[in-house]
């Protein structure tokens, strides 16, 4: 084999099976979203990511035998590869997916074993054949470093591309068979290797024909949904944003924020599921019988309070908000949505009837809400901003880790800015248990209200039904004659007034206000400063861009309250998000240490590596974690300019990776090769990113108004030359291990970075939220900077 | 000492299926369930602060573990909600109690159960009333409900398979309304049907944790909600 790999076959092997490791790994991440939930699929993959950890520690327990055998060991590690592979989806179908209820006995503990163990096996065989042509050479180790980034880049937007032309579930076949074909180019002269790839092909062969038959889950709505008789799907697409059902059924209705006053019929509509999630519904047909009930909920309070001519609806979705600014009246509808297959539904599913969006006054925009309030220069009469359920309620501890640009002080303020004299933004949430979202809205608006020097009490209102909770902001103070109609609109539909309180003179300061019956009174202090203590154990500070964490909510005094109100089951249940992060980061520990430090320790023992190797070590650990902390932080800092989180993920992950890859290349340079190098690289990287950090705000407002192609391009250009210096470390670092003799230090040096790499991301992530950006750059620059002192010496 | 802790990591992974197979073998004697069952009243119920004499009564005379999956029958007087199929489960004990202490239900009430399910909610209603009327919309779920209420001897529980967004109109007006199917919106069918002065209790939350209960009355023919929280979910002393 090894006159095979120096044909120069090895960077081809190890870009290809990158390519599919990476991609397998992104496509299941979709799998487990769908089937179960994204939280628990996140912990999954994260817990399987340790195969690359695990592949180094298991190369150098049987380092020997591995390379007295190296061409079968390198056949049957990626046979093996793409045997697993194939057969993810076959085990996934053993699997009962009601998994976060049983989780906790041993029947449930051994099926998330066996789950774990079937994302886990194709990770570990695949990184195992990497890491064994990485030894088998390490003077080439910056071109097979960078063959295997360029790979891992290339993979992430290649499943992208992936996921738009194939249902998620026939992906994993189609990389098995990719990495059949690589084992079979280092077949030569061996019979027996020669007949278990073809068994191994004959296997993937008839497992993508025989596909096994996945259920989702039965606790996800999709799936109870159609447990309802003479309820079908009746439309089905896809691409890497998620999976999109609509369902048709006689007995779906969706009325959210309806008064108890009406008495009349709700029609059965279309439904949407995203992932097997409810996304709403479609539009009914503009008859006066479907449109009836819209009249009566709680979202109609801003049309009640005068003509809105010019309405912006950000988050449009399926169209129910642009359908009911136009029955109220409006003249002109700016329809905001990411999505665009969102925006299509209405036309695929239900061509008999007027889409919304094909209206002449409605002008259909497909962007990120926050990306087209930078870019915009018109005015507006209302603006209304994402409805009901996608902020609060269940959803809110599952949505605690992920940024919200919307719901920034500066999105409010931006959006003030493009109000006309008399304009308005409306805002409705669920009222959560305990109140957490209406608290956090209201604080939100209040402060950017004050940062426009305007007075909060003049300029907001709020009311509530018996689930939900509506908030307007106006430019002008309300006039007398618009308190009347707030309260007018109240009594007609039997909502209640919130804020300004009725009886304000009875206002105090709750001793534990985090009941619903304070929401007046908490609202009334927090428009006198939106920034106090308000008695409330969750973290109610309005989330700026700095922290753009509109869901972070848990404090230590409030998972105390949590945990003595409603238990570890009600904790668990109110912020999911913090458990799952906390309970990856526990698992990788326990297992990160048990599949690479507990052999070290053996290894150790035997005395086989030097007793030298901390300082090497802690060098791979602090590049491990540099890396992590910096890829986060520019996937998180960049979801601004490029609008979703899917475009800063594959953008950062790509330029980070191929143009770590080019670094780790040019580290052969002689220039590059000395260890003061590495000295001035992390100096030239604190600089780039302390500049990243100083010059993003400006950058963001001149790149909003560029194509997403151009900015697409603009934030690869911004990973670019930090990616090329992060590169040469890790080359660096393995060609002084070889140089110095220490060859046997490879695979751990291997096992401690990836190791180190996986704990980082759930570390990196709770720092961004609960310390904001500036300290995880600074944990980067941290790192990197460590590195550099324990930097190899030149022998 | 490595190779002890390797030893017994080794160890607990054997066991985990062990422990498995145990937990499927495991089956108790009715002398059992009753213990359970009053441990169950005691510790999750009593102690939380349901003090409706007839509700505790009710609760202690219904076998839980006869609406539970066979799986589920040793875990059926645990303090959590249990799976059922189709998507639905059989909620947790307490709350249970909770709704219908909320429901501050009489002998001679008519009362509407919206969702069936496992139909051991009907059950505990059919201690405490003369007439419970339960619309499950899984006809699998509603035949297995009719079947179990039959066997057990319950008289007064009528069973149906249908929509139950619009209530049951034939028998209305109730004097209380239970709805264990949560939706964005109340029914306006249900609130049509519900007698003046009477109480419609929903659950909102996760469908395996209850957050809070929604508690409306209706007077002079206007609905008017309360929000209640449960807040003693654990028991005030430890141990159950």
């Amino acid at each position: 084999m090894n006159s095979a790999l120096s044909r120069g076959v090895a960077p081809i092997l190890l870009f290809g099976v990158s390519f599919c490791l990476l991609a397998f790994e992104i496509t299941q991440l979709r799998i487990l979203a769908i089937l179960q939930w994204y939280h628990f699929a996140y912990l999954i993959i994260s817990l399987a990511m340790l195969g690359f950890a695990a592949s180094g520690t298991a190369l150098s327990l049987g380092r020997d035998f591995w390379f007295r055998h190296l061409q079968q060991t390198a056949i049957s590690s990626l046979l093996l590869t793409a045997l697993s592979m194939a057969s993810a989806n076959h085990i996934l179908a053993l699997i009962p997916m009601d998994l976060f209820i049983t989780i906790w006995r041993p029947a449930g503990l051994l099926w998330l074993m066996l789950l774990c163990l079937s994302l886990f096996l194709p990770l570990l065989f695949g990184a195992f054949f990497i890491i064994l042509v990485f030894s088998t050479s390490p003077r080439k180790i910056g071109m097979y470093y960078s063959a295997n980034l360029l790979g891992s880049g290339t993979g992430s937007l290649g499943a992208l591309a992936i996921l738009h032309l194939w249902h998620p579930l026939e992906v994993p076949y189609l990389l098995a068979l990719l990495v059949w074909v690589f084992s079979l180019i280092l077949l030569k002269r061996a019979k027996a290797m020669a007949i278990a790839s073809g068994i191994v092909g004959l296997i993937i062969g008839t497992c993508w024909l025989l596909p096994a038959e996945v259920t989702m889950s039965q606790y996800k709505p999709l799936a109870r949904a159609l447990l309802m008789p003479d309820t079908h799907i009746v439309h089905e697409t896809y691409d890497p944003l998620g999976v999109i059902h609509v369902v048709h059924s006689p007995y779906l209705r969706s009325a959210s924020g309806l008064s108890l006053t009406f008495d009349g019929e709700i029609p059965p509509l279309p439904m949407v599921f995203r992932d097997g999630e409810a996304a709403g519904s479609l539009p009914g047909s503009a008859d006066t019988h479907t449109q009836s009930y819209m009249h009566s909920t709680i979202y109609n309070l801003p049309y009640w309070l005068g003509k809105v001519e010019q309405a912006l609806i950000l988050g449009s979705g399926t169209g129910m908000e642009v359908q009911r600014a136009l029955a109220e009246g409006a003249l002109s509808v700016t329809a905001v949505e990411k999505n665009r297959n969102l925006t299509a539904l209405p036309d695929k599913v239900l061509p008999d009837h007027y889409s919304v969006y094909n209206a002449s006054n409605v002008r259909k925009i497909i962007e990120e809400p926050r990306s087209f309030l930078e870019q915009t220069q018109n005015h507006f009469d209302l603006i209304l901003l994402p409805a009901g359920t996608t902020l609060g309620g269940a959803s809110t501890g599952m949505q605690s880790l992920y940024e919200n640009h919307l719901l920034t002080i500066e999105a409010m303020s931006r959006m003030l800015d493009l109000l006309n004299v008399d304009g308005m933004i409306a805002v409705s949430t669920v009222i959560d248990t305990p109140p957490r979202s209406p608290l956090k809205l209201f604080a939100t608006m209040a402060q950017a209200l004050r940062m426009q020097n305007m007075v909060p009490e003049k300029h907001l209102v709020a009311i509530r039904s018996w689930n939900m909770t509506s908030i307007v902001m106006s430019n002008a103070p309300f006039s007398a004659q618009k308190v009347r109609l707030i309260r007018q609109f109240a009594e007609t539909f039997d909502f209640k007034l919130l804020y300004p309180a009725d009886h304000p003179e009875s206002i105090k300061r709750p001793v534990s206000g985090f009941t619903t019956e304070h929401l007046p009174s908490i609202f009334s202090l927090l428009a006198e400063n939106p920034l106090m203590q308000t008695g409330s154990p969750f973290h109610l500070t309005p989330a700026t861009d700095e922290q753009p964490y509109f869901n972070h909510f848990l404090t230590l005094d409030a998972a105390a309250f949590l945990l003595r109100s409603f238990g570890t089951t009600g904790l668990i249940m109110h912020e999911w998000s913090y458990i799952v992060a906390a309970i990856t980061l526990l698992l990788l520990v326990v297992s990160g240490f048990c599949l690479t430090l507990l052999p070290l320790l053996f290894c150790l023992k035997a005395g086989s590596p030097s007793q030298n190797n901390l300082r090497p070590l802690l060098y791979f650990s602090s590049i491990g974690a540099g890396f992590m902390f910096v890829e986060i932080l520019f996937m998180q800092k960049l979801t601004l300019i490029l609008g979703d989180p899917i475009y800063s993920v594959a953008s950062v992950l790509a330029a980070l990776l191929i143009f770590a890859g080019i670094g780790s290349l040019l580290s052969d340079q002689r220039i590059l090769r000395s260890s003061r190098a590495l000295v001035w690289s992390a100096a030239l990287l604190i600089l780039l990113l302390g500049l990243f950090f100083l010059l993003l705000p400006k950058l963001a407002s001149i790149l909003a108004t560029i194509s997403l192609p151009w900015r697409f391009t603009a934030a690869i250009m911004l990973v670019a030359p930090v990616a090329l210096i992060m590169g040469l470390f890790f080359p660096t670092g393995i060609r002084n291990l070889e140089r110095t003799g220490q060859n046997s230090l490879i695979p751990w040096a291997w096992g401690i970075n990836g190791f180190v790499s996986v704990i980082a991301a759930p570390i990196a992530t709770l720092t961004a939220v609960s310390s904001g950006f500036v300290t995880l750059g600074l944990a980067g620059m941290g790192s990197y900077l460590l590195a550099a002192l324990l930097r190899p010496e030149n022998s | 000492m490595v190779s002890l802790v390797a030893r017994a990591l080794c160890l607990v992974l054997l066991f985990i299926p062990l422990f498995a197979v145990a937990e499927m073998a495991q089956a108790d004697s009715p002398e059992q369930y009753k213990m359970k069952r009053e441990a169950m009243v005691h510790y999750q119920i009593e102690k939380r602060g349901v003090k409706d004499r007839r509700v505790l009564e009710a609760m202690r005379s219904v076998p839980r573990h006869k609406f539970t999956l066979e799986s589920e029958m040793s875990s059926a007087y645990e303090d959590h909600p249990l799976p059922i199929g189709y998507g639905q489960t059989i909620s947790q004990p307490f709350i249970v109690a909770y709704m219908c202490e909320l429901a501050q239900l009489e002998q001679t009430d008519r009362v509407l159960e919206v969702g069936t399910g496992s139909a051991y909610h009907a059950a505990v209603i059919g201690q405490l009333v003369d007439s419970v009327y339960s619309i499950e919309i899984i006809s699998k779920l509603a035949t297995r409900a009719q079947k179990v209420i039959a066997e057990l001897g319950y008289k007064n529980i009528n069973i149906r398979h249908a929509d139950g967004y619009f209530g049951w109109e034939e028998e209305a007006p109730f004097d209380a309304i239970i709805v264990t199917a949560a939706a964005d919106h109340i029914p306006p069918p249900l609130i049509r049907q519900l007698a003046e002065g009477g109480r419609m209790v929903i659950p909102v939350g996760h469908i395996f944790f209850t957050q809070k209960l929604i508690l409306a009355e209706k007077r002079n023919g206007k609905m008017h909600t309360r929000d209640i929280i449960p807040v003693r979910f654990v028991p005030l002393t430890g141990g159950h």
